[in-house]
């Protein structure tokens, strides 16, 4: 089964020209190196499949308000423990010829060989902000993805019904650790003793 | 001797959205397989070399004015004489890794084997009407394109000046067979008793 996500238009714009060429014939013919190139100079999100390029939405406050309290949140918990925590735009190689950027990425240890200064070949844990535009991405493809990846813990935090979903992978795929809500502490089965106040979560400003 | 030709910034843009995603760092990166893709999709005249692309402008009314006319003439000849003639947009392979879209293609033998469905692979005779934009394309790059593609004669119709200038290839490249101004006859070195009025040409309607 596969879900597809929204591919937005893509068109060559010239400099104070109208054109009509339209990008999206080249979908599925992208090469990694074209996808690096234009992914190290611009902020926008840019997700690769086998040549496919995926343009994600810019990101909402309430988005980076969520993202950048977690983000403090994991950072406290992990530096301590020699570990390191990022936000995005951060490659993330799924496999070769498949990349991801997700909201926001931990090793536990920050000497791990697969934190590489181009792009990460893995992580311990990615969390993701689930964005309005496309629920599914978020809640049906990217599990996929990061289990595809190996990548053993992976939270969905979802504004949109203020749930936090911790899925852990079993045998090759996530199975759900917990779902927290407003008045719930939502935990991490893969750092031992991380907790979050789902309040604090929603409530951020 | 190289000329650059003025390249127009290329952006990625997204239906509906303000972006920033510049494409020119793909510049370099570009394949044959996405330029054929592009080519096939758009009534815009791209060309490709080594993995460059550059949009070439819309043409004006005056140069398709002029282009028309130019066709029929030589469309008469190839009628009464044999042969095939085409105009633009259509895909000529100057050598691999290296596409041009002439304004006028001309093969003495119809059946010649260069003549292929998705670009010609080679032509007798090509034909540019130079443009305003950068007439140095026309009259100094495309002059080293053509003799690199071997192709034994080159009419250069310059609007600004109201010349043509028949060029012919020997020893690898191009030397003034005539050049012809208003009054005088243009005659083709190749196309055996093929001229043309240039009064014809420039006042053409």
């Amino acid at each position: 089964m596969t879900v597809t996500a929204y591919s937005h238009p893509m068109g060559i714009a010239l400099a104070d020209e109208i054109t009509d060429i339209d990008l999206a014939v080249l979908q599925g013919m992208w090469s990694v190196e074209q996808y690096l190139a234009l992914t190290a100079q611009t902020n926008r999100l840019l997700e690769y499949t086998d040549g496919v390029i995926e343009v994600l939405p810019m990101p909402t406050d309430k988005h980076q308000s969520i993202s950048l309290f977690l983000l403090l949140c994991f950072l406290a918990f992990v530096r301590p423990r020699g570990g390191v925590a990022f936000y995005a735009p951060l490659r993330l190689e799924i496999r070769p010829g498949k990349f991801r950027e997700p909201d926001l990425l931990i090793l536990t240890c920050g000497d791990d060989p697969r934190r590489q200064n181009d792009y990460w070949r893995g992580a311990d844990l990615v969390l993701e902000i689930v964005s309005p535009d496309n629920p599914a991405r978020d809640l049906e493809e990217k599990p996929r993805d990061y289990a595809e990846a190996g990548i053993p813990e992976y939270w969905i935090v979802n504004p949109l019904d203020e749930t936090v979903t911790v899925l852990t992978l079993s045998a090759g795929s996530y199975a759900e650790y917990g779902v927290f809500r407003r008045g719930d502490e939502a935990r991490s089965k893969l750092l031992d003793g991380f907790t979050v106040r789902v309040d604090q979560i929603f409530d951020a400003r | 001797m190289t000329v650059a030709a003025y390249t127009p910034p290329m952006r990625l843009v997204i239906a509906g959205e303000i972006t920033d995603i510049d494409l020119s760092v793909l510049q370099g990166m570009w394949s044959v397989e996405q330029y054929v893709r592009l080519t096939d999709h758009t009534n815009r005249l791209i060309e490709y070399s080594d993995g460059w692309i550059e949009i070439l402008p819309m043409p004006t009314e005056r140069h398709q004015a002029i282009l028309e006319c130019l066709f029929l003439f030589f469309r008469a000849y190839a009628d009464s004489h044999g042969g095939k003639v085409r105009f633009a947009p259509l895909r000529l392979l100057v050598r691999d890794g290296k596409f041009r879209e002439p304004d006028i293609l001309l093969l003495r033998d119809a059946r010649d084997p260069r003549r292929q469905d998705r670009f010609w692979r080679g032509a007798d005779l090509v034909a540019e009407v130079v443009s305003e934009d950068d007439p140095e394309r026309d009259t100094q790059i495309k002059r080293i394109d053509y003799a690199e593609a071997g192709i034994p004669e080159y009419w250069i119709v310059n609007p600004l000046d109201e010349t043509v200038t028949v060029l012919t290839l020997s020893a690898g490249s191009y030397a003034e067979y005539g050049v012809f101004r208003r009054g005088d006859e243009a005659r083709s070195k190749l196309l055996d008793g093929f001229t043309v009025r240039v009064d014809a040409i420039f006042d053409a309607q």
